[in-house]
């Protein structure tokens, strides 16, 4: 049987014990510490074949198992103290697993309550401008404490950067980047051009394109001409044609 | 006399936004008594849920009461404005807010032994975002800080109170039962 690993996002080693003792139906109640250590190791060496990054937490969960596993192979010494008693390691970790359990479980409830939330609005509270004349503090507060204020205002900021930004890509059409060189050509006295001084204002490789359809398409009416220079630059020349659209 | 001061106490509630209104700061200035304006938040609440001609209702999210709009609306606002993604809450940082709400005034080290993970980074972010905040230090050893939620966490899960909480699962052991039963016995 091939050993089939899921890479789950766990939210730490209690997810993931709680994790695997679902899926090897395990009690959790009457838990078979064996099992659930060599599952527990297989996943983390499998992790490990995958490269995958083991925060220590799982390592020293990895290890406490172990220490539970091996302490039960250890002949029990019947005569203990009842004053050193000491919790059992493996009804601590069943403990725990079952305190964690109960958090889980209600995660998905508070995550519907919380979407749920979002689909409503509430508006800012009205800004007006007060006539009263003090300094705005409130008389049990001092200076000191808009200044704490202040301070816990900064540091929330500096958590929450960097803030998410929007950012849309504008895309430009022959037609708009045809106008705007016409109108380039148009206001200047000049009768040739450097093919860098039409190209200059193109802000990225989509724009560059563009230009360049465009200035192909203008020569094959006639409207500019290419000329190849020695030095192997390209000047373009106003042509015989002239567009008399609607230039100012 | 009723009409009037529910329009009032309306007027006062559009007026406050998100910032929302107690009970008792509406009775303070309206002087009237709490347990009235308790009877005329009702039935401000009761007409904007029952009228469907009204795009808002009335809400109370830990004791602040504030107009919100319904949830039919949220479609059309996101056609008029480019909403920006609210951040959705990681299951790591619910586990976290879970276990702070239910066991609240809480450490760091009683959260991180219930969750077996470092929670530092969380607890930050959690701060950050005003979810929580530090209500105090605990008398152990090296004073710890406490945290709690927030009005914002109120919010956020629409808690009136913290009463509101799904209850937490009985996944009580066995034994623990039957020890029980051995006693009464």
């Amino acid at each position: 049987m091939a050993f089939e690993v899921v890479i789950n996002e766990f939210n730490g080693p209690y997810d993931l014990m709680l994790h695997l003792i679902a899926e090897h139906k395990l009690d959790l109640m009457d838990l078979d510490i064996n099992e659930l250590t060599t599952q527990y190791i297989n996943y983390i060496k499998s992790m490990e074949d995958f490269h995958l990054e083991i925060a220590s937490e799982y390592l020293v969960e990895m290890a406490n198992l172990i220490m539970i596993k091996s302490r039960r192979l250890l002949p029990v010494e019947q005569e203990e103290l009842v004053d050193s008693y000491e919790e059992d390691p493996k009804e601590k970790l069943v403990k725990r697993l079952i305190e964690y359990q109960k958090f889980k479980e209600v995660t998905p409830i508070l995550s519907e309550y919380y979407d749920e939330r979002l689909l409503h609005f509430t508006k800012l509270q009205s800004e007006f401008q007060s006539d009263v004349e003090d300094d705005g503090i409130p008389s049990n507060m001092d200076s000191t404490d808009l200044l704490k204020a202040m301070e816990k205002m900064y540091q929330r900021i500096a958590l929450t950067n960097p803030q998410s930004r929007k950012f849309e890509v504008k895309e430009v059409s022959v037609d708009e980047r045809r106008i705007i060189v016409r109108h380039k050509l148009s206001i200047s006295n000049k009768t040739k051009f450097d093919l860098y001084e039409i190209l200059q204002d193109c802000n990225n490789m989509q724009e560059f394109v563009i230009t360049f359809v465009v200035l192909l398409d203008m020569a094959s009416h006639g409207e500019i001409h290419f000329n190849f220079l020695e030095n192997d630059e390209v000047e373009v020349e106003k042509g015989e044609y002239i567009y008399d659209g609607v230039l100012d | 006399m009723m009409e009037y001061w529910i329009s009032i106490i309306e007027g006062l509630l559009y007026m406050v936004g998100d910032e929302g209104l107690t009970v008792d700061q509406i009775a303070s200035v309206t002087e009237l008594d709490p347990l009235v304006v308790d009877e005329y938040l009702e039935h401000i609440s009761n007409s904007c849920q029952t009228d469907s001609n009204r795009g808002i209702e009335l809400v109370c999210y830990g004791g602040l009461y504030k107009f919100v709009t319904k949830a039919s609306v949220h479609e059309y606002a996101a056609k008029l404005f480019a909403l920006p993604e609210r951040n959705k809450l990681s299951q790591a940082a619910l586990e976290t807010l879970a276990i702070i709400a239910y066991k609240q005034p809480i450490t760091r080290v009683e959260i991180e032994d219930i969750r077996g993970v470092n929670c530092d980074a969380m607890l930050h972010k959690l701060l950050a975002k005003a979810l929580i905040k530090e209500v105090g230090r605990s008398e152990a050893v090296g004073k710890p800080i406490l945290y709690g939620v927030t009005d914002e966490f109120m919010d956020a899960f629409k808690l009136m109170s913290l009463d509101e909480l799904p209850e937490l699962p009985n996944l009580n052991n066995d034994e623990e039962l039957n020890l029980f039963n051995e006693v009464a016995e």
